[in-house]
């Protein structure tokens, strides 16, 4: 029997591309205890929303994160209208959501790709993120942005997708889903993979949702909750949309999920594709939010519900925005599931919450 | 389960074109509507300064005075804004990078100026014509320049120096003075009310 000691992990380690900190307290190789701890990268961005107008902090809240970029764009924009009582067309609304879903496959080819890298599979990873750079190619072709789009605004959208362009996203991505879908059996039917995730860093539906799990992380552990099932915009003019679920409730439950939600966003934005309306992409927005004026809303990002809230004073300062990230949420999953886990098991159990602390820290 | 389940992939990449290119020898092309630079074409840029408030990065600097527009590359994180907001549609978008540089400038634009707009010059010789027209003393296509015949003071003063005396600095400064305000009492009376202060 030894004795408990604990090993820091983070806030620089191989399998975090951003930088997370947790005290692990080991005893023969065991982890008794995880406590996480965040704050390297806080900005202050919130704050900024007083010195920024509402249109220019749009520009502030897209660079929260360089992988929900366009998701916080979306949901700002959402809530600034809200706030002022905006209705933007239809085809803007499409137009949103067809960005939104591609962001959520390259954001998830990515986390595959980088779980990959985690259990050691490094020609795995290299394949996600060349099929990954595709969609980037698709986004550089349709916004001018690979990464940060700058094509959302208070009012609609900067830019239209004209119908050549919406053909050849449809082609690269159905020419895309074939190639995936090998990848997708290696994830999920190679013994060595099948043998670093399965049972392993498991949560009971029972605690997921105590601790009010969100996203694929949630959803892996049962939690049938998936905002775009509410319906908002685009996403109620479905035909029928099901949220993935798995009962595994184990990191390889999780990459299920996550496998399986890109071939269903593929398919979300074919059938928006065939559906878009015609007309205008903006309307003009004048006028300021009024005084004590309060707006919420809720967005599905890649890694789960994103809860944005913004209350006006008149000027065209918002003086509070304020935002609830799916990763915040996560956090005490993630620290249950590392309770009893192996120590050569934490970096996988780590990366399938997906955290992303540029976007909690804010 | 098995094993070897991307041995399909990873073989048939072998005979396959690299996914990457070999940069910096090779480039891809841009395309059309990539987010590359800041351009403007001053010619239509009015030095409002629309672009200068809206930046949120404060990149851009207006100067009506000096009539210039500058920008810091550096600083620039080509979200667009400022081509949105800009009343005279002047800026644009290019799909190129701006080049690098040994050092962290700014780039600067003369914009030139309009004739019959934003010149002070042009604006005051239309307020006198204007003005002379409301009197009506002359019309307009024959106002000729004001003739300031010298004042009798001035011609004593000239006498009494002809050729004769070696001023010091500062009297042919006093002297200069003198003139001048003779010179400024003849015009006012010539033009009465143009002259008022304003």
């Amino acid at each position: 029997m030894g004795t408990a000691s604990v090993i820091p992990f983070g806030p620089q380690h191989p399998v975090l591309p951003e930088p997370l900190h947790l005290d692990l307290v080991v005893e023969d190789e065991v982890v008794l205890e995880a406590m996480p701890q965040i704050g390297f990268v806080h900005r202050g961005l919130e704050r900024l929303v007083r010195s920024k107008d509402y249109n220019q902090f749009l520009y502030v809240a897209e660079r929260i994160c360089g992988i929900c970029a366009f998701g916080h764009s979306m949901g700002y924009a959402e809530t600034v209208e809200r706030l002022m009582g905006i209705e933007i067309p239809q085809r803007a609304d499409y137009l949103r959501t067809i960005w939104h879903e591609m962001s959520r496959i390259h954001s998830h080819i990515l986390w595959l790709g980088l779980a990959a890298d985690a259990f050691g599979f490094e020609s795995l990873f290299m394949h996600c993120w060349r099929l990954r750079e595709r969609v980037l190619d698709l986004f550089e072709k349709t916004t001018g942005g690979r990464v940060i789009f700058s094509v959302c605004k208070v009012g609609g959208v900067q830019r239209d997708i004209s119908p050549s362009q919406m053909s050849e996203i449809l082609a690269v991505l159905d020419g895309l889903r074939d190639e995936y879908s090998q990848l997708v059996k290696t994830f999920l039917g190679d013994s060595s993979v099948y043998s670093r995730t399965a049972g392993i860093g498991a949560i009971p539906h029972k605690d997921a949702v105590e601790l009010s799990m969100v996203g694929p992380f949630g959803r892996a552990s049962g939690v049938n909750y998936d905002v775009r099932m509410l319906g908002h915009g685009a996403y109620g003019d479905l035909a029928d949309f099901q949220p993935v679920l798995s009962t595994d409730c184990d990191c390889y439950a999780r990459m299920e999920v996550r496998c399986a939600e890109v071939l269903q966003s593929i398919d979300i934005i074919a059938e928006l594709a065939s559906k878009i309306p015609a007309g205008d992409i903006m309307v003009p927005v004048k006028g300021n939010p009024a005084v004590d004026a309060e707006a919420c809303n809720v967005l599905e990002q890649p890694r789960g519900e994103c809860y944005y809230y913004a209350k006006g004073n008149g000027s065209k300062y918002l003086d509070r925005m304020r935002m609830r990230t799916p990763t915040s949420q996560n956090l005490a999953g993630m620290t249950l599931a590392l309770k009893g886990c192996d120590l050569a098991d934490v970096n996988m159990i780590i990366l399938t919450i997906d955290p992303c602390v540029s976007c909690t820290e804010r | 389960m098995g094993a070897f389940k991307l041995g399909r992939m990873t073989f048939g990449s072998l005979f396959k074109k690299p996914a990457t290119v070999r940069y910096p020898y090779e480039t891809k092309p841009a395309p059309p509507g990539l987010k590359g630079q800041i351009a403007i074409d001053p010619a239509k840029c009015i030095l409002c300064g629309m672009c200068e408030r809206g930046c949120t990065t404060g990149c851009l600097t207006v100067d009506k005075g000096s009539r210039f527009w500058e920008i810091d590359r550096y600083r620039c994180v080509q979200c667009g804004y400022c081509i949105t907001i800009c009343p005279k549609e002047c800026l644009s978008m290019l799909p190129s990078y701006a080049a690098a540089a040994p050092q962290k400038t700014s780039e600067r634009f003369e914009v030139p100026e309009k004739p019959g707009r934003d010149d002070p010059k042009a604006r005051e010789r239309k307020a006198v014509q204007e003005a002379q027209e409301r009197r009506g003393d002359v019309p307009a296509a024959e106002v000729q320049p004001v003739q300031v015949p010298p004042t009798a003071a001035e011609e004593a003063r000239l006498e009494a120096l002809d050729g004769t005396v070696t001023l010091k600095d500062h009297q042919v400064e006093d002297l200069l003075r003198l003139m001048d305000a003779d010179r400024a009492a003849h015009v006012r009376n010539a033009l009465g009310d143009l002259s008022a202060p304003r």
